[in-house]
């Protein structure tokens, strides 16, 4: 592409608060409020069965969990998008800087992917995906797709340096997905599709090299486990072992909500947070797990059904990479706890327990109702020193 | 819209349906391993919930009591409190658990090192709890449980253990229970499950294993990941098995094993009116609750190789030739011939058969005498005489139709040994030889190829002082018993009634009462060999046999060396002291055999125990109905 394509736009059709508020409250995105109900009541169900069927200790928190959640998404909702893209990469650096405190600060446990302050934890890896995708869409936005070195050099720092201190704490799953976000969301934003075919290539060939020279023993004894998880079933199997009979146990209607022995009987290990899906498919059956399967997928083509109409590339770039994010979250875990990927701790908002997974949903869904309203918007870009 | 941006825009649209389809096929595959689980494995997964969380618990009841005439509890069950627990997953929580058991429990040192073997023994299976020790003390049951929050998959469970309150006093008629061995298991495969189950060994714990032990149910259990089980699903119910009451009185029981303390020996008293063994006792003795609790090496190799092999019950498994009181037989059997008992036979001490010299025990004859005589002096020249008059076969058929030769109990509750009655056909058989006079001048006598049980002799006894064809039983009745009655102590059930009275014998009872006589003469007349030992009261007259049973002839470098008596040998060579008797001599109520390993003299060492014996029996009033129910202190 040549500097003669290069048009300068102004920012047109925003809208204001009110007409933002009316944008929303009559014209409702109907199918994905409603599928986010039904998420929410699921996970509302799940937590309330691993108790035992008990509101504590996990069903009240996470009530209101939600509804905090919910509050948060509409407040993104109606923001006014050019603040979301004017401060894109802010969150991003936030979240870099929370990474390197985890990294140098020292813990004793071996795994820490938390931040503490008095009793609240803040996992910064889980927003940091959200992070990066604006960040990313925001620079995209800028570039305007002129290509160049700039659009590979900046792109890929932008991914690797979270995905590194993501690594690093060591959570393999997460960094995974960072990477697998970024490079979506850059594909979806413009990258050029010579450097797509050559980044594939490579990133084929690097996997042998992760395997000895990147990945930890444990590691590479949870990747075993997963491809063989009956040899050692009272060790690092069990979790899947069991995970898997609960799962297969729940059969085509479930074993009734409260009714599964392998979650009410504390078989299942982590049954409200990474394994919470297994809660479900147990008291549920295919049925229900089918069910929600379809229900994380209407919000996955919502979302980009409406990234086809939106008039800006911030947004578009957005929406469609939240619903990656949402993809995500689906089928990394489901595929974990049936034991199709290896089990590396990956939540599953809004059913798995967890506080910075909910937030980072909730948020997501936020953007993409921003998304929504702003969708006849055109926005200017806002960085000259990239172009 | 400018061209660069439409490009772009064109771009996006392509590259996010891409991605939406290629999202769609991984949700695909998600939902196609969902359908494989859920669907298509879902029996198999099924199966495996259930087995994490359905265990088959046996549900043993409590084992049959065992109870004497009187009700005095004999064998029976105590509570004992042993810690279980589920090892936790991995090497870290077990050591932690190990830690948080010791504080709280402060075991002993050899208590610690238990609790480590079988910690690191039991590592790896999490499908039962696995026991651990056993608790002492209230207070350490009281420590676990108030503890059971830090402790998860510990529990202190109730288990009842066979208690013998009596002791080494009966510890070969009741036997004992012991661990379940690996050949049980591969008799009875449902042994095991039954990992702590104790099964009887000897006795009546064998003999009546299937009665005490009832029928064992089972209970199926949820049991959550801790192995703590949450609520039963189905039961299916244990059945006690029986009480069982024995014939034995304890309090005879442990006088007759006070009598034979220090030897080595038994002896066997019954009821001559029913059979009925009211003594039975063995000696040396053993423990029983050591096999209950496990031995150890060294007591174990101690009673299995010492020289006088406390573990076998010579009452009814010692196999002894009788010696003179075999005469009574041989006397009976001589007057049912139809032979004179006023018939003379000389005795000068010795003379030839089949070109043998056969002696009377004295040297110097006892020169002209009459059968009465024969048996109270116990002269072998005269039954020397009988046995070669009679033949063998007649021999024989006399001491089968007392019950020698065969198992004496009518119950089959007691493991015995039949001893042997030889005749012709049966020397022919087993040695392949002919039969000669020497042979059947050694019946004559009680010995050569004759061997009896004391159990045998006590029911010969019997028999001739009764008239009538007793068996011997050992178990008055067995009854049902509520489980809880059974670890309570509580008195025991109601045994039932008596029973008919035996047959008379086919012997006349002028024969009878002509040998009862001549019993009686043994131990009353000036003359008789067992003068010394009477009871020397006229309301309680005992009649008996003497028997001195040589073991080893004095050899002629022996005599030369200065051996003159049986005193001189070695222990080992001297010879076997036994006694038959009954009492009172009019209207016998009990009979009685007792035998002395190498006890010498049978008047000197035998009689006086039988003596005893019978004189504590009739002060007792065993048999006068007078029962109370006791318990041993």
């Amino acid at each position: 592409m040549s500097g003669v394509d290069f048009v300068r736009e102004a920012d047109e059709n925003i809208p204001g608060f009110r007409e933002r508020l009316q944008g929303l409250a009559q014209t409702p995105p109907i199918y994905l409020l409603l599928a986010l109900l039904v998420l929410i009541s699921a996970g509302l169900a799940v937590q309330y069965s691993a108790a035992g069927g008990d509101g504590r200790p996990w069903f009240w928190p996470h009530a209101l969990r939600a509804l905090a959640g919910c509050l948060l998404m509409v407040a993104v909702a109606l923001v006014d998008v050019r603040f979301w893209l004017r401060f894109a990469y802010v969150p991003l650096a936030m979240m870099l800087a929370l990474l390197l405190v985890l990294e140098f600060v020292p813990s004793d446990l071996a795994v820490d992917r938390w931040i503490r302050v008095g009793s609240y934890q803040f996992q910064p890896s889980e927003p940091a995906k959200l992070a990066l995708v604006m960040a990313l869409a925001r620079f995209f936005h800028d570039r305007r797709g002129r290509g160049g070195f700039l659009e590979v050099l900046v792109p890929g720092i932008l991914i690797a340096v979270p995905a590194f201190l993501v690594w690093r704490q060591p959570d393999l799953g997460t960094a995974a997905a960072i990477v697998a976000v970024g490079c979506v969301t850059a594909f979806l934003a413009g990258l050029s599709l010579r450097v797509v075919v050559a980044g594939t290539v490579a990133a084929a060939g690097a996997v042998p090299l992760l395997w000895w020279f990147v990945l930890h023993e444990y590691q590479r004894v949870r990747v075993r486990s997963f491809l063989d998880p009956e040899s050692d079933p009272l060790g690092a199997g069990y979790h899947l072992l069991q995970s898997k009979i609960a799962v297969g146990s729940g059969g085509a209607f479930g074993r009734g909500f409260l009714g599964g022995s392998q979650t009410q009987l504390e078989f299942l290990p982590e049954h409200h947070t990474d394994f919470a899906f297994t809660v479900f498919a147990e008291e549920f059956g295919f049925v229900g797990t089918l069910a929600l399967l379809a229900i994380y997928a209407l919000i996955i083509v919502w979302g980009v059904v409406l990234a086809q109409f939106v008039r800006n590339h911030f947004g578009r770039v957005l929406a469609a990479s939240i619903t990656f994010i949402v993809f995500l979250y689906a089928f990394i875990n489901i595929s974990m706890t049936t034991g199709t990927l290896p089990v590396v701790g990956y939540p599953l908002p809004p059913i798995s327990y967890g506080g910075t997974a909910m937030l980072t949903l909730f948020v997501c869904m936020g953007l993409l109702l921003n998304v929504y309203v702003h969708r006849d918007s055109v926005l200017g870009r806002r960085n000259r020193t990239l172009v | 819209m400018k061209p660069v941006e439409s490009n772009r825009r064109h771009d996006f649209d392509r590259r996010s349906l891409l991605i939406l389809g290629l999202n769609g096929c991984f949700l695909a595959v998600v939902a196609e391993r969902l359908y494989q689980l859920q669907i298509l494995e879902h029996e198999q997964y099924a199966v495996r919930s259930d087995e994490n969380r359905v265990k088959l618990q046996l549900l043993v009841p409590p084992r049959g009591r065992i109870f004497d005439r009187n009700g005095v509890l004999l064998a029976g069950n105590r509570w004992h409190h042993y810690l279980h627990v589920v090892p936790p997953r991995g090497e870290e929580g077990r050591r932690a658990m190990m830690l948080r058991l010791e504080h709280i429990l402060q075991p002993s040192s050899s208590q610690y090192t238990e609790l480590h073997e079988i910690f690191r023994r039991t590592s790896e299976s999490r499908d039962t709890p696995h026991r651990l020790v056993r608790l002492h003390s209230w207070e350490d049951v009281t420590k676990v449980a108030s503890h059971s929050v830090v402790l998860p998959g510990v529990s202190v469970r109730r288990e009842s253990e066979r208690h013998y309150p009596a002791g080494e006093v009966l510890a070969h008629l009741l036997g004992y229970v012991s661990s379940v061995t690996s050949d049980d298991i591969s008799r009875n495969e449902v042994l095991a499950h039954l990992s702590n189950y104790q099964i009887g060994r000897v006795g009546f714990e064998q003999s009546s294993e299937a009665i005490l032990r009832g029928k064992i149910g089972t209970l199926h259990v949820e049991v959550n990941a801790h192995g703590k089980s949450v609520r039963n699903l189905r039961e299916k119910k244990a059945l006690p098995g029986k009480d069982l009451r024995l014939t034995v009185d304890y309090r005879l029981q442990r006088y007759t094993a006070s009598l034979l303390a220090g030897e080595t020996g038994a002896a066997v008293l019954l009821d001559t009116v029913t059979g009925e063994a009211l003594a039975c006792c063995s000696s040396p003795s053993f423990d029983p609750n050591l096999f209950v609790t496990g031995l150890d090496h060294a007591t174990w190799d101690a009673l299995s190789n010492s020289p006088t092999t406390p573990l076998v019950d010579r009452s009814v498994r010692g196999r002894y030739a009788p010696g003179s009181t075999f005469k009574v037989v041989v006397a009976l059997a001589a007057l049912e011939a139809g032979h004179d008992p006023n018939h003379t036979v000389f005795c000068g001490g010795v003379r030839e058969i089949g070109g043998n010299r056969f002696h009377c025990w004295r040297r110097q004859g006892h020169g002209r005498l009459a059968l009465t005589e024969a048996i109270a002096q116990s002269c072998d020249l005269h039954f020397y005489e009988l046995a070669l008059n009679l033949g063998v076969d007649r021999i024989a058929a006399m001491a089968r139709r007392l019950g020698l030769g065969a198992a004496t109990t009518v119950d089959e509750s007691v493991n015995e040994r039949a001893g042997l009655v030889p005749t012709k056909a049966w020397k022919k058989e087993v040695y392949n030889k002919s039969w000669y006079q020497s042979d059947t001048a050694n019946v004559g006598i009680g010995q050569g190829y004759l061997l009896a049980t004391p159990v045998q002799l006590a029911l010969m006894t019997a028999r001739i002082a009764s008239g009538r064809e007793l068996g011997v039983r050992f178990v008055q009745g067995m009854a049902n018993h509520g489980m809880d009655e059974r670890l309570t102590g509580a008195a025991p059930p109601d045994f039932g009634a008596a029973r008919r009275l035996a047959d008379a014998l086919d012997i006349e009872e002028s024969s009878l009462a002509f040998v009862r006589n001549a019993m009686s003469a043994v131990v009353n007349s000036p003359t008789g060999t067992a003068r010394d030992a009477g009871t020397e009261r006229d309301d309680f007259l005992m009649a008996g046999k003497t028997g001195t049973v040589q073991v080893r002839r004095i050899t002629a470098e022996e005599r030369k060396a200065g051996v003159k008596k049986n005193e001189d040998l070695p222990w080992r060579f001297r010879d076997h002291a036994l006694f038959v008797g009954f009492a009172p001599v009019e209207q016998p109520r009990y009979a009685v055999a007792v035998v002395v390993e190498h006890g010498g003299s049978g008047s000197r060492v035998a009689a006086p125990i039988a003596r005893d014996l019978l004189l504590e029996a009739q002060r007792l009033g065993v048999t006068d109905g007078s029962e109370g129910a006791g318990q041993i202190a």
